[in-house]
């Protein structure tokens, strides 16, 4: 959806509710708010593990659904470079969660390991490090043992771009500024469910399936 | 017949109901290691069931596997005393079961060595050594040969109960497949203890105790 069809629908299902104006800026810092939620919702919430069960309803990797949802962020394979000396290399700058990661031309799985575990990973006899690598996070990097490992490529999840409707003001009036603008990368069927978040964060609370039926009555009738 | 690879991998496919993940920690090379065991045991297994139906100790040949071009060494201290070491250390199964035959090449084989026991090695150590025979005791990972031969110019190549190559995923493994199904039995019993043994989610320092 482009930023005006988002902010005419908001618009227009403020209108409906007899809310208060609703301006450009509250939508791309609520559109924005509610893309983060949502995304996060959909990479599995810490809120959501049970206890003695480190796992949340929903999360990335859990089903083939929530997968293609979140496809739009997740990268194509790219490789990462570490340094020889010590192991380390660093996260692309867009980088948000974590997907797989592999190694070598036959795509040998990097495992990402816990800390805790690792002396039982750098010391195996059965599954050694040089032909079974490894890594852990470590402030905002990859720390991979082997260190001398190269040739591995990364599969992740990127951080969305932001949301902007942007406009310039002619003669006192808002006009749309399409070429400044900037749209999120959700499907719509998704944008459904980042803008009842959005409308919710703004006072109006909406099931994503209402907000539907308000996107077929612009499309229809007009905003 | 099935390469190593391929068994463990189906192993795996087994005890996770599927391609596991990349967080899986059952691994082809773990799986490989309880391989080995489970050769023997299958061998040791038609080594008992030859005897209950055939009166007959022995174990089948489909269980043995050719290793050529082992080096022999000298052994210290002796003149005729010679070593040769193995893929690895034979299955205990009878009194000689684990070693089939030994035979030397250079460029020419010569006829089979003369296994001995530990008793009859005591006995063999006090007796002069016998012109061109070749006697052998298994000892661990070595066979100890006695000769007069100058037995290191030659390389030996030994018929033994053995899966084939355990370090080589890609090798097959020498059971045949009536046996198969003992053998991944006996696997998936000890991964199934280890996918049921309960796992220390904490990084408290302090090992689980149930």
């Amino acid at each position: 959806m482009t930023p005006k069809e988002v902010y005419d629908l908001m618009l227009f299902i403020h209108r409906k509710n007899q809310s208060k104006s609703f301006a450009e800026e509250e939508c791309n810092a609520y559109v924005n708010a509610a893309s983060d939620s949502y995304l996060v919702y959909c990479l599995g919430e810490f809120e959501q593990y049970q206890y003695g069960k480190p796992a949340a309803r929903v999360q990335l990797g859990n089903n083939a659904v929530i997968r293609d949802r979140i496809s739009p962020f997740i990268s194509p394979l790219t490789p990462i470079t570490a340094s020889a000396a010590t192991g380390i290399a660093e996260l692309p700058t867009d980088y948000l969660a974590f997907d797989a990661m592999f190694w070598g031309s036959s795509m040998k799985k990097v495992r990402c390991v816990e800390p805790d575990r690792l002396d039982s990973h750098i010391n195996s006899d059965i599954d050694p490090i040089e032909s079974n690598p490894v890594f852990i996070f470590i402030k905002n990097n990859f720390q991979f043992f082997p260190k001398t490992i190269t040739g591995v490529t990364l599969s992740y999840v990127q951080r969305p771009i932001r949301f902007s409707y942007n406009f310039n003001t002619v003669d006192d009036r808002r006009e749309y500024d399409a070429g400044n603008s900037k749209a999120l990368p959700w499907r719509n069927t998704e944008m459904m469910e980042v803008i009842a978040r959005a409308l919710a964060m703004s006072g109006v609370s909406l099931q994503a399936r209402d907000v539907q039926q308000y996107a077929q009555t612009i499309k229809t009738q007009g905003a | 017949m099935s390469t190593r690879k391929r068994l463990c991998e189906r192993l795996i496919l087994q005890i996770y109901g599927g391609k596991p993940t990349d967080d899986a920690e059952i691994t082809p090379n773990q799986v490989n290691e309880w391989l080995n065991d489970a050769v023997a045991a299958a061998a040791k297994s038609n080594y008992r069931e030859n005897i209950q139906l055939e009166s007959t100790a022995y174990v089948n040949g489909a269980f043995h596997m050719t290793y050529s071009d082992l080096p022999v060494v000298r052994d210290y201290g002796d003149d005729f005393l010679y070593k040769v070491q193995l893929p690895h250390i034979p299955v205990a199964i009878g009194i000689d079961q684990g070693v089939g035959s030994v035979r030397f090449r250079k460029g020419y084989t010569s006829f089979d060595a003369i296994p001995l026991n530990n008793k009859q090695s005591a006995f063999a150590s006090d007796m002069r050594t016998i012109p061109n025979k070749i006697l052998y005791s298994t000892e661990g990972k070595f066979l100890f040969l006695t000769t007069t031969i100058q037995l290191n110019e030659f390389t030996a190549r030994v018929r033994m109960i053995s899966g084939g190559d355990s370090k080589n995923m890609d090798s097959e493994v020498n059971v045949p497949d009536d046996y198969m199904p003992e053998m991944i039995l006996y696997i998936n019993k000890m991964l199934a203890t280890q996918r049921s043994s309960p796992v220390d989610l904490q990084n408290d320092g302090r090992d689980l105790k149930k």
